[in-house]
């Protein structure tokens, strides 16, 4: 028996590579509403990528005067009304509007799936609401 | 800038903290709320970029400091000054003036070094190098008291 996949949120946290995102997602109050969303497509970072910021700017991010910032930062990490699975992406640069305002660049560069600097190291990963595309960075 | 590192999450167009956002990161709340009781949070603020010797928390504990807006002047100079161009003996301009020098010039800090351990007066800067948007903030481990400008700002007067 197939059972559909839950939702991009609860899919992202059972992967343990991508708590710091997942984490990040609770702090911010984004997870809810993410989760109840319809019709997404998120660019989770690894952990790895969390863990190259600088201690003292995680550390503000995740203090109360730092969470209108750090939802900024995931936000940019959501496209709305958009399920972009990887076999759409082509070589043709594809600019997408993100939750918080500012645009991001998807493009197919040799193999790699390319979003803005960063690189997909994990594609499609399915959801009830959408999709999820893990990034590097 | 925070901006140079590699490999760190994809973060929106410009991602800067401030002095205060900074501040706030690294924990010195302490400095933070005497700089807002102070009504000097614009320095944090502002668009002037200024490198901070600002003290942990535990450097004020149990200290009420007298001439709070003047101690707390005392611990900015303008412009970013990284730890590689702290050397021995180098003086900075701080923020302070105060009438005990010709044309109210600044009173100056006091930098020694000896191999990679690098102070300024008579504290130690435990974590160098914090960039903010608009300058950088340099840790010590006890706060820079106004007693020892006057005895630096002497020693120079009389050179």
């Amino acid at each position: 028996m197939l059972i559909p996949p839950a939702n991009i949120v609860t899919v992202l946290n059972a992967t343990s590579s991508l708590s710091g995102f997942g984490t990040s997602l609770l702090v911010a109050g984004l997870a809810d509403s993410l989760g109840s969303t319809s019709n997404v497509t998120v660019f989770p970072p690894l952990n790895t990528a969390f863990a190259a910021l600088p201690i003292y700017v995680l550390n503000y991010l995740f203090q109360p005067q730092g969470r209108s910032d750090l939802q900024q930062v995931l936000l940019f990490h959501v496209v709305p009304n958009a399920v972009i699975y990887s076999s759409t992406v082509t070589t043709t640069p594809a600019t997408h509007a993100t939750l918080n305002g500012q645009t991001v660049t998807v493009v197919l560069n040799g193999t790699t799936i390319q979003v803005d600097q960063a690189s997909v190291v994990t594609t499609d990963v399915i959801a009830s609401n959408g999709v999820g595309q893990v990034i590097n960075r | 800038m925070i901006t140079n590192f590699n490999s760190q999450v994809l973060l929106p167009r410009p991602f800067n903290l401030n002095l205060r956002q900074v501040l706030i990161g690294l924990n010195l709340t302490t400095f933070v709320s005497l700089i807002d009781q102070a009504n000097m949070t614009s320095l944090l603020t502002g668009p002037a970029n200024y490198t901070i010797f600002a003290p942990t928390n535990a450097a004020f504990s149990g200290i009420s400091l007298p001439a709070l807006a003047q101690t707390l002047q005392y611990h900015f100079t303008p412009g970013q000054v990284l730890s590689t161009l702290l050397s021995n003996g180098v003086l900075l301009r701080s923020l302070l003036s105060l009438p005990t020098l010709p044309a109210g010039g600044p009173q100056v800090l006091k930098i020694f070094r000896v191999q990679d351990f690098v102070g300024v007066n008579d504290a130690n800067i435990t974590l160098a190098d914090n960039f903010a948007s608009n300058g950088i903030v340099q840790i010590i481990d006890r706060y820079l008291s106004l007693s020892l400008s006057l005895s630096l700002s002497l020693s120079l007067f009389d050179i």
